[in-house]
């Protein structure tokens, strides 16, 4: 194979993995912070998609409009899921939480599918056919929109818990929960914001690749099986983990179909994660469990 | 102390219960006794092949409402309706296995379904050890094939085309037509997928063409972007892309195949006329080849219709006038099998299933929404499809239904019936 496909293999893969990472942030979010695996995100993933569709096709919204709406009501959802379901079972112990997380997810695809019914939607990109070619490497505007939108959200998240003050509170309770109470920092109200903000991430994703994946209500639970396996492998609740995680199984999958067989591709990516998973348990950047 | 009122009400009831038992029904006032026949149907209900699947059962529920609205048919001296219950097989073997097991249990006397070839496979055994007729549509060669004989499934058949009929016309229209002979080969990795890509093969290496490399089998469901593979295609030097998967698959791997601007030839599977696929792809399909299966008269086309297609106009109309919608292929499995049934009933003066079934094998010809066709005894339908293209985002018939059989033959009621 030639330079020119063994680049264009690398910007498929870069671009696999921008759709995981979003994904995978919240859900190592919500993990860290709250010890919850949070799989109704892939629901929100698909309403993300639904609400960009018709904030578009049926209120004539702008797309660029359209993302941050399917963000702001992924976001609200989330933090109603955290409010009125997770915090009621989470005394009870994780296994509650974990089918509460299933349930909540089996309850909006089939509420998706009742409301907007089983038909493929596509959204119509505010970029069209347009592209970018560079010696044969193509990249098209609306991919390149989303590396630099999935950019921004992950070096804001980045920053925001680095050095904001509720960032910072979110890393304490995330990483000495007793010790975040002792100095007053309110872990239930930084939870439901863990919430919200894994919430809109999901629902940014979706919202993004709905213009080049054709979606219905089933495409949540199919993104969030990935994501949550990056996760782990990446090391449940680390951020850093989360997007090298995501950007190792991109490649891998990628570099797999490219060079041996597509069916091998979830094979490769797979092995890749028990293998490292033997070497750290704790994941690739994982803390260590006590 | 029972009173003598009490005791003639309790024998009354009694009596009108062992007639119920007896008789299957009501005599309706005078008339002809009324017997309902339970068709179940094992589908994709949610999950990836959701939309699909709920389409094949809206065709099967709307055949039935007219047949009973209209007073139901006869059959012999009695009247009979139709009654459809449904079991969600999500397109696995897994849960088509429990779906077929409830269907058993609720005593179903035919069946219709799969639409999903794994799924399909899973439950013919199952089927074939109730007795239960199963009205298959999924297209895995094996289901009229080897798995049938396996399963000693002698009373299921399949109502449209099997990877053979649809693959056949496709790769001798490239051939032939097109001049493409190089093809570059992607499919989900499912009986469904490998039964098409080998039929597309060996019709292809028949006329002498060939593929560049060993197909790419994407997993399924779960894959969703489709460049990787299209950027081997786009290397492999070959003429064109034969790309088979479901709706939601073929639109990924249609708008990634423009995306990379491909410029090569693009050959799909009957798929590709789903409605919900020229909503999403539109223009972008144009150019496109594919087998139609469905024909309702009203797509532009280059040939002389020969074949009146008579079902598929009864209903295209009866899905217009009542639910407002044009009706697809998909509509046309649960319509096709309420009225094979239906016809083979009639005929066969019986509601009895191994009898509809024998009647359904005899090779008598049925109307049915893809033509008047009959079956062979391998249990596939004797029918072929033609192939169409897109022509500025609309669908354009370009051969018909006789393509396969003409010189240079590809295709023959042998090549149906492997033994």
């Amino acid at each position: 194979m030639d330079l020119t496909t063994a680049l264009q293999f690398a910007v498929n893969g870069l671009f696999i993995s921008a759709a995981y990472a979003l994904v995978a942030l919240g859900l190592t979010l919500v993990f860290g912070v709250l010890h919850i695996a949070d799989f109704a995100q892939g629901a929100l993933y698909m309403l993300g998609a639904y609400v960009s569709f018709y904030a578009t096709q049926r209120l004539g919204l702008s797309y660029f409009v359209s993302v941050p709406v399917a963000m702001g009501l992924t976001g609200a959802l989330a933090t109603l899921n955290g409010a009125l379901v997770y915090r009621p079972l989470q005394r009870h112990g994780g296994a509650l939480t974990f089918i509460a997380a299933l349930g909540i997810l089996l309850i909006l695809q089939n509420l998706a599918l009742w409301l907007f019914g089983g038909d493929f939607r596509l959204i119509a990109s505010p970029f069209q056919e347009g592209k970018i070619t560079a010696g044969g490497v193509v990249l098209t505007h609306h991919q390149a929109f989303v590396l630099g939108v999935t950019a921004v959200l992950l070096t804001g998240v980045w920053f925001g818990l680095r050095y904001t003050k509720p960032g910072k509170a979110l890393r304490a309770v995330a990483q000495q929960p007793e010790a975040a109470r002792l100095v007053g920092i309110d872990s239930a109200r930084l939870g439901l914001a863990a919430f919200a903000l894994a919430g809109a991430l999901a629902g940014a994703a979706g919202a993004l690749m709905s213009p080049m994946r054709a979606f219905d209500p089933h495409i949540g639970a199919i993104v969030i099986l990935k994501s949550f396996a990056i996760v782990i492998f990446g090391g449940m609740g680390s951020i850093p983990g989360a997007i090298v995680g995501a950007l190792a199984v991109g490649m891998a999958e990628t570099f797999t179909a490219a060079y041996l067989a597509a069916e091998f591709a979830d094979l490769a990516s797979f092995a890749l994660m028990i293998v490292v998973l033997f070497a750290r348990p704790q994941g690739l950047l994982g803390r260590a469990w006590a | 102390m029972r009173t003598r009122r009490s005791v003639l009400v309790s024998c009354s009831a009694a009596l009108v219960g062992v007639l119920l038992l007896a008789g299957g029904g009501l005599p309706a006032t005078g008339g002809p006794a009324v017997e309902t026949v339970t068709v179940g149907f094992a589908l994709p209900l949610s999950g990836a092949a959701a939309r699909e699947g709920q389409e094949s059962l809206e065709g099967a529920q709307l055949a039935a409402r007219l047949l009973n609205e209209a007073g139901g048919f006869r059959v012999g001296g009695r009247v009979v309706r139709f009654e459809i219950i449904s079991e969600d097989d999500r397109c696995a073997p897994a849960p088509a296995t429990e779906a077929a097991n409830r269907l058993v249990a609720r005593r179903v006397q035919f069946v219709g379904g799969s639409f999903c070839s794994s799924a399909a496979l899973a439950q013919q055994p199952i089927f074939a050890q109730a007795r239960i007729p199963q009205v298959i549509y999924a297209y895995a060669t094996d289901l009229t094939g080897a798995a049938r004989q396996r399963a000693g499934a002698v009373l299921s058949v399949r109502l449209g085309p099997q990877a053979a009929v649809e693959m056949a016309p496709l790769a001798k229209y490239a051939v032939t037509v097109n001049n493409h002979r190089r093809f570059f080969a992607m499919a989900q990795n499912t009986d469904f997928g490998r039964s098409m890509i080998a039929e597309f093969r060996r019709v292809l290496e028949r006329l002498g063409g060939g593929f560049v490399a060993e197909p790419e089998f994407y997993t399924f469901p779960g894959t969703t972007d489709f460049r990787t593979i299209l950027t081997k295609a786009r290397g492999s030097g070959a003429d064109a892309l034969v790309a088979i998967g479901l709706v939601g698959e073929m639109i990924g791997v249609s708008l990634q195949f423009r995306e990379l601007g491909l410029a090569m030839g693009f050959y799909g599977s009957d798929l590709l006329e789903d409605p919900a696929y020229q909503d999403a792809v539109g223009a972008r399909a144009d150019g496109f080849f594919y087998p139609w299966v469905y024909d309702d008269g009203v797509d532009r086309r280059r040939f002389t219709r020969v074949e009146p297609e008579r079902m598929a106009r009864e209903m295209s109309l009866a899905f217009l006038n009542i639910l407002r919608k044009r009706a697809t292929r998909n509509h046309g499995w649960g319509w096709g099998t309420i009225h094979l049934l239906k016809q083979a009933m009639e005929r066969e003066g019986s509601t009895e299933p191994e009898r509809v079934m024998r009647r359904v094998l005899s090779g008598a010809r049925f109307d049915l929404p893809f033509g008047t066709y009959g079956f062979l005894p391998c249990g596939q339908a004797d029918m072929r499809v033609g192939v169409a293209t897109y022509v500025e985002g609309r669908r354009t018939l370009l051969v018909d239904r006789d393509f396969a059989g003409r010189p240079p033959a590809v295709l023959s009621a042998t090549d149906l019936c492997p033994r």
